[in-house]
């Protein structure tokens, strides 16, 4: 059977799925979607409900309860948790504006492509130079905060030093391997869909 | 059940453009209306009833989300194509556990009525593996051809452009050939 005669074929097909009555699609209307985008948004607004929630209360703690001792690390807290949401609204951002169903297939998946490739620098951008901050942060509460053992002489700079560049190598190579597990396989897939486009 | 006015611009056959007010009902007769190629999509992109029916009510709620801002511009069914297609072609995760089937599942009654049934039966069962085997993109092109939508809709809906649609067109049609051959 060619393609041309099947096409009275496929008209003529009724398909097996029942027929979906206004009552049941204005359940369908009443669900969340369930696209990963749709999900991430989600999980975002939790997240950075959490944040809000989590570094409000800890800042207020540590001030009304070590208000000479802890002033310094609420401040801190709190420019961390500001910093947290502007990574949020930043993610949110791209989520939002990285699909369009009502464009061209091309144009979207293109797009898609794109602003993935921004989001997952942004991710790992971020996720890397999270582990070196609260490592510089807590290490000036240490040396500022704590009482002077251990002793604050050349050796424990150096060693402050060599821990941070090994945590900042290993918060490297750890987020650009978890950046791959948790998205490489999507990009994949969305280049070889934009690849057909232009299969000869 | 909520009552959400819109108004998109519709053009008349005069070419004039008119806003009238839509509401979920109109939605709701539209989508009605067009669910036959909705599912025959959802078919074509799905390997369970399960994930036909997921994909199904996530096309639903595209369109509605996107209903407000459709202003007539485009027809609508360039316009649910573009959405019912988009959604389906990137929903990874099917993509990754799909097995192949025969589509469709049950052949037309029209052919079933035929004399020659049996070799009309067989040869539509070869021609559904062999979509089936299609790229997705490919797929959303045949859709379409079988739809008989014409080569400058297809490229408001996928943006390929007509010459290179012309020429895939050709590569699916003789790829097919060969895919029913080989069976």
């Amino acid at each position: 059977m060619e393609l041309d005669n099947f096409k009275n074929t496929w008209k003529e097909m009724v398909p097996g799925e029942k027929k979906i009555s206004k009552e049941e699609l204005l359940l369908m209307l009443q669900q969340k979607s369930q696209r990963p985008i749709a999900r991430m948004k989600r999980n975002i607004y939790w997240e950075a409900g959490a944040v809000i929630v989590l570094y409000s209360l800890a800042a207020l703690m540590n001030y009304f309860l070590n208000p000479m001792f802890f002033a310094e690390m609420s401040i801190m807290l709190l420019v961390i948790g500001v910093l947290g949401l502007y990574y949020y609204y930043r993610k949110l951002k791209l989520l939002k504006e990285m699909e369009c169903v009502q464009c061209e297939v091309k144009s979207n998946l293109n797009r898609q492509v794109t602003l993935l490739e921004k989001y997952i620098r942004f991710y790992f951008f971020a996720g890397t130079v999270l582990a070196p901050l609260v490592y510089l942060v807590s290490g000036y509460l240490i040396i500022n905060k704590l009482p002077v053992y251990p002793p604050r002489d050349a050796s424990f700079y150096i060693l402050f030093a060599v821990f941070g560049i090994i945590l900042t190598g290993l918060s490297y190579y750890l987020n650009k391997w978890y950046v791959a597990k948790l998205y490489g396989q999507h990009v994949a897939q969305l280049r070889n869909l934009l690849s057909q486009f232009d299969e000869e | 059940m909520f009552l959400d006015m819109r108004r998109p611009i519709i053009k008349t056959n005069n070419n004039q453009n008119l806003a009238i007010p839509l509401s979920q009902n109109d939605f709701l007769n539209l989508v009605e209306e067009n669910q036959g190629i909705m599912h025959k999509i959802c078919s074509l992109y799905t390997s369970t009833p399960e994930d036909h029916q997921d994909m199904y009510q996530e096309i639903v709620i595209q369109l509605w989300r996107s209903f407000s801002s459709f202003r007539g511009e485009s027809k609508f069914s360039t316009w649910m194509y573009r959405i019912a297609l988009n959604t389906a072609i990137s929903d990874l995760r099917r993509q990754g556990r799909r097995v192949k089937v025969v589509f469709p599942e049950k052949p037309p009654e029209q052919l079933m009525a035929d004399t020659n049934y049996a070799e009309k039966e067989e040869q539509w069962k070869q021609l559904s593996l062999a979509i089936q085997q299609l790229g997705e993109i490919e797929k959303a092109i045949v859709v379409l051809y079988l739809e008989d939508r014409s080569y400058e809709e297809m490229e408001e809906i996928l943006g390929i452009n007509t010459n290179n649609l012309r020429v895939k067109m050709n590569r699916i049609k003789e790829k097919l050939r060969k895919l029913t051959k080989e069976d």
